[in-house]
């Protein structure tokens, strides 16, 4: 089926230059560059999601994360110029060299578990009860998504969506309290 | 301090914005439908209309001629003097007596006569002062120039000749 | 893939994209034109009959304008900001239905270039990404003023696109639905026989705050505080020029043209035939005597000629509402954000959702 082909071809592409953004994203020296690579690895994460087929996770990325957090982050960057943060970063401070073996571990770790299932087939390691037949007959993406929502993680959801406003008026309350 | 605060408090209806909103959007669809159906407009479509100003309107100067074509000035320095600007240069020279058909009317002529009009302010003083009536101000108001040296007015050009007061 | 199916895709998105950037240089024109009749002036009328050719002329000044970049800009990503401008809305233009399908010998074409099952959100997310092009032109151009109007621009696009969603959810509770071919078709009923079951006459206030959110979205006045001449000379593309102006230029006008779309789409019918172009419709089949598939391409002509329509009167009434209010102060922008639209969508959902349970 030359159609697989052609969505691989267009993954790759995408997650090359989604490794590239990711790669602009560490090691540019603007504070804005690396929240512009940020938004680089969302666009192009989004781009695979949805050639792949998944819409409406592709969307969700897109107006969650690149539309509303992003700007956020890019916002609250200008609004703050964070040049001289840059300058008093130690790179021979113990904690930064701990973070940085505990990374570098946890990279090795994570790319060889890719490397070790990379030749699998999709088929075998899809897992879960919903095939994509199954979510087309149910009448779509969103459809299914916001019925499990809804109905089956009914509680999980009302409790996050609570974390979260309580998240938001902590906030609004360390604000005002630093302004008085 | 120092400060009147004279802004009130808005009635119910200027909160709701919309009326107004509604009232200025009926506005200018009245001058929208005045323009574009009955052709309503305040231009004047420049270099084929032209604005009529005053008889009195001081534009580009010109120095007049008699009949003979010869310039009117006798070079007497008033207009130099009384200039505010100071942006007229004169030199002066004596006419060949021999050859004068003027006789003492005219004994001396301008040599050269320049005007910096980039420095003039068209105030008129020059015109008020000539004894001769040889330096005026026209009516012509175009007066751009695509060099800095275009902006030194020489006799030649003010003795061109200009109908009426141009 | 077979062949039919890419021709008949790459032939709607050449047709979408024609349309759409065909009318900005007459957008342009009437922007010019009808300013000037509001204010009883004459407006270009020297290129061409009424000046029509303006536009034209004007994009050749540009092309020919000096490829200019300010000496401490970013260069990548000030040249980087006006292609996202561009490409934002115009992909945002793709899941837009605009009729309802061809018959072209027995087989069926959807008149939308991408039927993606939630095209409401694919419209939201490339919204949102139109703040991009305003901030990163901003920043790159390492100037005051830019940064002033990028700062703007993204707080003011931000405040709004949540009164925007809370609109847009309501109707989605009506609809049921995240795709936008069914929405069109539902708002094909007709209430008491007559009155099309258009989403404006189902929910008025969600549509009266969906509309004034798309003018903060396009940054249109009253909203045009990012670029704001007055106080900050051009705001974020204040270090453009040439070609590089005229594509934030005519990203202006096709981010106007997509919100517009997409207010009729919700809102006003979206393809649906305008009252009384169905009998036309009917007489002409009669007739002639047209068969069935030839009746349905003559209706999906009509039907595109209705969001033409539509959408050309939204686009007008938009240059008429900048012709006649003044620049808001920013901190009213915001407050008619955050204190009036968006309570007022939140109550407004809450009401959409009990007359959908009543409904039901």
């Amino acid at each position: 089926m030359d159609n697989l082909d052609f969505i691989n071809s267009v993954v790759t592409v995408f997650g090359i230059f989604a490794a590239i953004c990711g790669l602009v994203l560490l090691f540019a020296k603007e504070p804005l560059s690396c929240a512009l690579g940020l938004l680089g690895v969302l666009i192009f994460t989004a781009g695979i999601y949805a050639i792949i087929g998944e819409h409406f996770i592709a969307t969700i990325q897109l107006v969650v994360y690149a539309g509303a957090i992003m700007v956020l982050f890019i916002f609250s960057i200008m609004l703050f110029n964070v040049k001289h943060d840059r300058e008093s970063f130690n790179w021979k401070s113990p904690l930064f060299l701990f973070t940085s073996v505990v990374t570098a571990a946890v990279f090795v770790l994570l790319g060889r578990t890719i490397l070790q299932y990379f030749d699998t087939p999709v088929i075998e390691s899809q897992k879960g009860i919903f095939t994509r037949e199954m979510v087309t007959d149910l009448g779509g993406n969103s459809q299914v998504l916001a019925h499990s929502l809804f109905t089956q993680h009914f509680v999980s959801f009302e409790a996050i969506s609570l974390a979260l406003l309580i998240a938001l008026v902590g906030a609004v309350v360390l604000a005002k309290r630093k302004l008085n | 301090m120092g400060t009147i605060n004279v802004s009130r408090e808005y009635s119910v209806k200027e909160k709701m914005f919309l009326p107004a909103i509604i009232q200025g959007m009926i506005i200018t669809l009245k001058r929208f439908i005045q323009g574009f159906i009955f052709h309503k407009k305040y231009t004047i479509m420049y270099p084929e209309e032209r604005r009529n100003y005053s008889q009195r309107f001081r534009g580009m100067h010109f120095i007049s001629v008699d009949e003979n074509k010869v310039e009117n000035c006798t070079a007497c320095f008033l207009c130099e003097t009384v200039c505010p600007a100071e942006c007229i240069h004169i030199v002066a020279e004596e006419r060949d007596s021999a050859s004068n058909p003027y006789g003492v009317r005219k004994e001396k002529k301008p040599l050269s006569f320049d005007i910096e009009v980039l420095r003039c302010c068209f105030c008129g003083f020059c015109e008020e002062a000539c004894p001769k009536d040889a330096i005026k101000l026209s009516r012509n108001y175009e007066l751009s120039i695509l060099s800095r040296q275009e902006g030194i007015y020489d006799l030649n050009h003010l003795k061109r000749e200009v109908k009426g007061r141009g | 893939m077979d062949i039919f199916t890419l021709a008949q895709l790459l032939a709607k998105i050449v047709f979408v994209f024609a349309v759409c950037l065909g009318v900005i240089p007459f957008l342009v024109w009437f922007e010019r034109r009808g300013s000037a009749w509001i204010q009883g002036r004459v407006g270009p009328n020297r290129v061409g009959p009424f000046g029509l050719i303006q536009p034209f002329a004007d994009v050749a000044k540009f092309f020919f304008k000096e490829f200019w970049t300010p000496a401490e800009a970013n260069k990548w990503y000030y040249h980087l900001a006006p292609i996202f401008a561009l490409v934002a809305p115009m992909a945002a233009l793709t899941v837009i239905p605009f009729g309802s399908y061809l018959m072209i010998g027995d087989q069926i074409v959807n008149l939308q270039i991408a039927n993606v099952n939630s095209g409401v959100l694919f419209i939201l997310a490339f919204a949102g990404l139109e703040v991009y092009p305003i901030i990163v032109a901003g920043w790159a151009s390492n100037n005051k003023y830019s940064i002033l109007g990028a700062l703007r621009g993204s707080s003011q696009i931000i405040s709004y696109e949540i009164s925007m969603g809370l609109a847009l959810l309501s109707m989605l509770l009506v609809y049921g639905t995240f795709d936008l071919h069914s929405m069109v078709a539902w708002q094909g009923q007709k209430f008491f026989g007559f009155v099309p079951a258009w989403g404006v006459f189902i929910n008025p206030i969600g549509a009266l705050i969906f509309w004034i959110s798309t003018f903060a979205e396009t940054n249109r006045l009253p909203f045009d505080l990012p670029e704001g001449d007055s106080e900050i000379v051009a705001g974020y593309h204040l270090e453009y020029g040439a070609m590089k102006f005229a594509l934030f230029f005519m990203a202006e006008y096709v981010a106007m043209i997509m919100a517009s779309a997409l207010l009729v789409t919700l809102f006003f019918g979206g393809y649906q035939l305008l009252p009384g172009v169905q009998a036309a419709v009917d007489a002409i089949v009669s007739m002639n005597g047209l068969s069935d598939a030839a009746a349905q391409n003559l209706k999906a002509v009509f039907q595109f000629g209705c969001l033409f329509l539509k959408v050309a009167f939204f686009m007008v009434v938009m240059i008429w509402v900048r012709w006649t209010f003044p620049r808001f102060r920013f901190d009213q922008v915001i407050n008619l954000g955050w204190k009036m639209l968006f309570p007022l969508a939140l109550a407004n959902v809450v009401f959409m959702s009990v007359v959908v349970y009543l409904m039901s």
